[in-house]
């Protein structure tokens, strides 16, 4: 099944960063379909029902640490240890800068450990972090 | 010995008696007359001391056995064999012990422990006042393995399985267990006690104590759940607090940049004010969770680090501030010392970081780090050609938020910096201070103990 869209999962349940991220997304040149969760229990059944059934993986993620029925790190580690989609691409997001909490993400393998900053224009390097990571998987798709 | 007729033991008697200690005298004629008494069985036994030639006393072990013969109902005295013995050295050693016991039990009765012994099968015959006042029960209440009636139900098993052992193999016994107060309170106690050896390495007998730990318990119990508080609010205030201030912040420049054409310079003004002012309590927040962090040690032991190879990351992470400052940075050897790698990196790295900001206008800002060894502890040195402080404010400095320059000024920042820096030196017992003069520079100084001490779990 081919798809002509890049697929990004969002699990994040901040209303207003959720709107940032589709913004800074609307603005890259890629036609992209956004999934986003707003909770662990959600992102939880979802992945579940993906270990069982056919359809593809998604091409990234990106995971907010802080949600309500679960923590970042559990899915996290829940998506390594899924055996068709073990390998994704996870970007966190994040407001820690806390050592451990960037420690525990480097363990369990991250593309990008994103401290959500207070400043817009450090927030919208968000879209190129997102273009690089794709790029290193090879999904660079014209609309 | 000598064998005696009537005549000869009274004058023998008598000479006896002159050398008999006189509180002996008595009780030594008062014997004698018994013995010799027809109706009696003839036995004389004492121990008696003798005053002898010398002013030593001796004490002399008399038995001896009086023959009676008669006819006619009328039995008398006729033969007395006697023998005596010089028991001076048995006697000096039953003395000794008996004196040795009253000043162990003066020793025990004097501890704050309750001080205890048993026999080597571990029954237990003596305990101090303080046992009876401890428990409110009386010796025989106590005695053999009474005790474990005053021991917690739970702690019980665990704690005769260690007494067992320790009566089998004769090695330390240590445990904590609750006891039962005399008011009926069950309180921690450590137990402890030792086996002592006779001459031939056997346990002859067990010696120990019981501490009342209840106070120091109650503080590790209450240190434990003031730590684990500590981390849930660590994880709120990096989170939780942390998103409404980035919605105001990010969603104020989101609207300047919409619709700020749209309206005047004084709005955007206000504007300002508002995103700075969320950006401010942003840092403030991430600078006070780096505060309560600051110093951690979660584990038992200490690496040993080089000072030489964290200083040099620590440039290595300033290289960009360091080459547009043109700074130069210099530094002795520097030794090896027992610290968590990450807390010398925050305290060289916010010392130097100090430095590069607190620089004179237009003066290439040189920086020297070095070390010497002061009474057991290194004693580091960061000194800058800054623009100093005066004396009064030597102490304000290491305030937590508490800055020596307006905000806006050019000199920014939170003032938590140094904060941080006393609070990880204090968590290894050493000291921080500063060595300043207004418009001279600074000389920061820090000490680490040379030699740091395991911290038990």
């Amino acid at each position: 099944m081919t798809r002509s869209s890049v697929h990004i999962v969002l699990v994040e349940d901040n209303a207003p960063d959720v709107m940032m991220v589709r913004s800074l997304l609307a603005d890259l040149d890629l036609a992209i379909r956004l999934d986003v969760h707003g909770d662990g229990e959600e992102i939880l059944t979802y992945l579940k029902d993906l270990e069982d059934n056919t359809e593809p993986c998604p091409d990234l993620v990106l995971l907010d640490l802080n949600i309500p029925k679960s923590s970042g790190t559990e899915v996290l580690h829940w998506i390594r240890k899924s055996t068709r989609c073990g390998k994704l691409p996870v970007v966190l997001l994040t407001s820690s800068q806390s050592p451990k909490d960037r420690e525990l993400a480097e363990q369990l393998g991250v593309s990008h450990y994103f401290c959500k900053p207070t400043d817009l224009d450090e927030y919208m390097k968000l879209g190129s972090i997102v273009t690089e990571v794709l790029s290193q998987i090879g999904r660079r798709v014209e609309d | 010995m000598f064998g005696l007729g009537d005549a000869v033991m009274t004058v023998s008697l008598g000479e006896i008696s002159a050398t008999i200690h006189e509180d002996d005298r008595e009780e030594f004629a008062r014997r004698t007359v018994a013995a010799l008494d027809p109706s009696g069985d003839g036995l004389l036994a004492m121990d008696f001391r003798l005053v002898g030639p010398t002013i030593e006393l001796r004490w002399v072990r008399l038995r001896g056995q009086v023959s009676f013969e008669g006819a006619e109902g009328e039995p008398r005295p006729i033969r007395g064999v006697l023998a005596a013995l010089d028991i001076t050295t048995e006697k000096a050693a039953e003395v000794a012990l008996r004196v040795s016991e009253q000043r162990f039990r003066q020793l025990a009765d004097t501890m704050p422990q309750l001080v205890w012994s048993t026999r080597a099968d571990g029954y237990t015959d003596l305990y101090n006042e303080k046992w009876y006042e401890y428990t409110g029960l009386p010796y025989e209440a106590l005695e053999g393995v009474r005790w474990t009636a005053v021991i917690h139900p739970e702690d019980l098993p665990g704690l005769a399985e260690r007494w067992q052992q320790s009566l089998r193999t004769g090695e330390l016994y240590e445990a904590e267990a609750r006891y039962r107060r005399y008011d009926g309170v069950y309180r921690w106690c450590l137990v402890r006690a030792t086996a002592i050896l006779d001459e031939g390495g056997r346990v002859e007998r067990w010696f120990g104590t019981s501490t009342d730990i209840h106070e120091r318990k109650r503080l590790e119990v209450d240190l434990r759940r003031a730590n684990r508080d500590l981390e849930s609010f660590a994880f709120t205030a990096s989170h939780d607090l942390q998103e409404p201030l980035r919605n105001v912040a990010i969603y104020g420049q989101l609207f300047k940049k919409r619709y700020g054409t749209e309206v005047d310079a004084l709005a955007l003004e206000y504007l300002g004010y508002m995103i700075e002012g969320v950006q401010r309590m942003s840092e403030l927040v991430r600078d006070l969770l780096a505060y309560t962090q600051a110093g951690d040690l979660d584990s038992d032991t200490l690496p040993v680090v080089s000072a030489e190879n964290v200083l040099e990351k620590v440039l290595q992470d300033l290289r960009l501030v360091l080459t547009t400052s043109r700074a130069v940075v210099t530094h002795d050897p520097l030794p090896m010392i027992s610290m968590k790698e990450v807390h010398l990196h925050a305290l060289f790295q916010n010392l130097i970081a100090n430095a590069l900001k607190y620089a004179k206008d237009g003066l290439r800002p040189v920086i020297h780090v070095s070390a010497s060894l002061e009474d057991a502890h290194w004693q580091f040195a960061v000194r800058d050609n800054g623009i100093g402080m005066s004396s009064e404010y030597h102490e304000k400095v290491f305030g937590i938020f508490k800055r020596l320059h307006k905000k806006g000024s050019k000199y920014s920042g939170t003032g938590i910096g140094l904060a941080i820096c006393q609070k990880t030196i204090e968590r290894y017992d050493g000291r921080i201070w500063v060595d300043s003069t207004l418009g001279e520079g600074s000389t920061f100084y820090f000490t680490v103990p040379e030699q740091q001490v395991a911290i038990d779990s």
